[in-house]
């Protein structure tokens, strides 16, 4: 598995973690081509913008992380969906099951995290 | 026996052995005919004594009353004076409406309405001083053309004015009977089925009284053929109409017998015998319901504590207050029709009035145990609602920070790693204790309220339970449909709170853990093969889990044996 640039849209409503994953992802060379602080913005940055992955937090206000994960699994070709979550993996993965790429905690969160999933996911 | 009764006893004996002497040669009167006559004058007596014995001193004595004016009427015809002659001959007929004055308000005696007293009176009236106008005409001369009693008050001899007279007299008679007849009817359409049962016989033989008595009037009207037989008959059915009441009255005495039944039963406190159902046998009113006074209920409950309205006066329910100490603490709502058996209510609600206090207090139990299941319900379900929103704050607040400020530390310690080793090994450290503080705040996040539940359902709440148990769990679920969110949560702080008690206590290798739906139950089981002898201690999770399970209003059993395992089971309603 190897990606020139990893591109990725970060989605959660809390814009400090937003600022932080951002700054942390791109230290170790990852693309953070754009964000959203909850379901209804998502779905519409996701429309605009092409990236390999899609961070999503379950707990977003409004549509939940699930739920848009849910839609996205419906169109075809679109980015791997791996969910985030301040709660714990034997909670993420559940949920995750079914509706997305995997699960990472967000206190994990990094490049390599994100790949296990991907070479899991092909 | 009462001076009154003795004086009824006698002055019918005499009567009666008088009528006997003196018909016993009168050639209209065979022996067969005069022992009918004896009979039924006797046996009128006797039963108007019976009903004063028992009790019905009105109907007593109206039908004795009865009894001695038609012997008197008979003796009186016989007795060969003038005096004797015309009171008999004046007073012929005031016997029926005695009789019919008996037979019309029986049970009570008591006249109803306006009506009944004035068409009693006007009967009265017309067999007394009605029967006048033809006597004072009559021309007695043609029965005794040899000489004989004379009629007092005669005026002249005039057949023709006292034939019309008579005419007229036997009109207004004729058209008394029928009015009689008519309330009769009236009696028996507006009673009820307990009155209908009671007095439906007398009133039958009234009617039967009645026909007949319209029969002979008509008769001497000249409107049917003149026949005898009527008034034969009229004979026998007055013989048998005491025979009726004294049968009545009879069963009425086993009516209140029943009520005795009742006092001994409620004395008793025979469990199988709950006090709706004794008033309702002894007083024959399957309708009839007991409540309770309760203040706090806003008035009243009915005896499984819920509270009741009773009916509004004038509806077709009756109300009648049980009174202990003066204090109404119960009532009967029941057929009005009971109202007119007032002895008998008054000796049911009595015997009611003792056994209430303790139904009372059971019902008023039952109603507090009612409140205190709904508001330790409603404490379950306010504690849930309150773990749920602490576990929420977490989440979004303190969780949420400790994961930015964990990634920054992270991000830090890569910058620093190589330039300043004092630094890098400090937040190698922070990021090590902020692991720590996740990892603790996770758990604590958990036992609040399981948030996994909500989002995945309570099949991946227990796999994720199941993982992470110190004890190897064998899990099967068997749930297609998810049952209440209160009674899956219930199961779930079940399995959760039982596999902490098998890691800490039960030495056990292995637990097996089995949810299914049954009978719309969440069935939930948690066996291991530990050491046993669990016991749910005070303060324990055990009790707080049989708390929160009675809450949902369902049940926890604990088996567990010294040596051989322990089994707990909780069935919870799906619904």
């Amino acid at each position: 598995m190897s990606f020139v640039t990893l591109t990725v849209v970060l989605v959660d409503d809390d814009a400090r973690y937003r600022r932080v994953a951002r700054l942390a992802l791109e230290s170790e060379g990852v693309s953070v081509v754009a964000e959203a602080g909850d379901g209804c913005e998502a779905v519409r940055v996701l429309e605009d913008s092409r990236a390999d992955v899609v961070l999503l937090d379950i707990g977003l206000p409004g549509m939940s992380g699930s739920e848009v994960a849910r839609r996205l699994r419906g169109v075809g070709g679109g980015p791997v969906v791996i969910l985030i979550s301040s709660r714990g993996a034997d909670y993420g993965h559940r949920v995750a099951e079914g509706i997305a790429a995997g699960f990472i905690a967000k206190d994990v969160l990094c490049l390599a995290a994100i790949e296990r999933l991907l070479v899991d996911a092909m | 026996m009462s001076t009154r009764t003795s004086i009824l006893v006698t002055a019918a004996c005499t009567a009666g052995a008088a009528v006997w002497l003196a018909l016993e040669d009168t050639p209209q009167f065979s022996s067969g005919r005069l022992a009918v006559v004896l009979f039924a004058g006797c046996a009128l007596v006797a039963a108007g004594l019976l009903a004063v014995v028992d009790g019905q001193q009105r109907i007593g004595i109206l039908t004795a009353a009865a009894g001695l004016a038609w012997l008197l009427e008979r003796l009186l015809e016989a007795i060969p004076t003038s005096f004797t002659f015309t009171v008999g001959e004046v007073m012929t007929g005031v016997w029926a409406v005695f009789l019919a004055h008996a037979l019309l308000s029986f049970p009570s005696g008591r006249l109803d309405g306006t009506v009944e007293r004035v068409t009693l009176v006007v009967g009265y009236l017309l067999n007394t001083v009605g029967n006048l106008p033809e006597l004072v005409y009559f021309r007695f001369s043609d029965w005794f053309p040899h000489g004989g009693p004379r009629f007092l008050l005669s005026v002249r001899e005039d057949p023709d004015l006292a034939l019309t007279m008579s005419r007229i007299s036997d009109g207004l008679l004729l058209a008394w009977v029928v009015a009689m007849l008519v309330l009769l009817g009236r009696r028996a359409l507006r009673a009820g089925p307990p009155t209908r049962r009671a007095s439906g016989p007398v009133w039958l033989a009234g009617a039967v009284f009645f026909g007949l008595g319209i029969l002979v009037v008509t008769a001497g009207l000249g409107w049917v053929s003149e026949n005898d037989a009527y008034g034969i008959w009229l004979e026998r059915t007055v013989g048998v109409i005491p025979i009726v009441l004294a049968g009545t009255l009879v069963f009425a005495r086993l009516a209140q017998d029943r009520l005795v039944t009742l006092v001994i039963d409620l004395e008793r406190r025979d469990p199988v015998m709950d006090l709706r159902r004794a008033l309702r046998r002894a007083l024959c009113d399957p309708s009839l319901d007991v409540v309770y006074r309760r203040e706090e209920a806003g008035g009243w409950i009915d005896d499984a504590g819920q509270p009741v309205t009773l009916p509004s006066a004038g509806a077709d329910r009756a109300v009648t207050p049980i009174k202990r100490g003066g204090e109404e603490v119960g009532a009967l709502v029941h057929d009005p029709i009971l109202l007119r058996s007032r002895e008998r209510m008054q000796t049911a609600c009595a015997a009611a009035g003792l056994a209430l206090d303790n139904e009372r207090l059971q019902a008023d139990l039952r109603a507090r145990l009612g409140d205190l299941r709904e508001s330790r319900t409603r404490i379950v379900e306010a504690g849930d609602r309150e773990r749920r929103r602490v576990e929420r704050n977490l989440h979004d607040g303190a969780q949420q920070r400790l994961m930015g400020v964990t990634m920054v530390v992270r991000l830090a310690e890569a910058r620093a790693k190589g330039v300043d080793p004092d630094l890098d090994g400090l937040l190698i450290e922070a990021a090590s204790d902020l692991d720590a503080a996740i990892r603790e705040l996770r758990e604590l996040a958990r036992g609040l309220h399981p948030a996994i539940l909500t989002d995945v359902g309570l099949k991946g709440a227990l796999e994720a339970l199941a993982e992470r148990s110190a004890v190897p769990v064998q899990l099967s679920i068997e749930v297609a449909e998810p049952a209440a969110a209160s009674s899956e949560v219930g199961a779930y702080y079940v399995v959760a709170e039982a596999l902490t008690n098998i890691a800490k206590h039960a030495q056990a290798r292995r637990v097996t853990v089995h949810v299914a739906r049954r009978d719309g139950l969440l069935c939930v089981e948690v066996a291991d093969d530990g050491k046993g002898g669990a016991q749910p201690a005070r303060g324990s999770g055990l009790e707080g889990l049989t708390d929160r399970v009675d809450s949902l209003g369902g049940h926890l059993r604990l088996d567990s044996p010294p040596g051989k395992g322990t089994v707990l089971t909780v069935e919870l309603p799906c619904a």
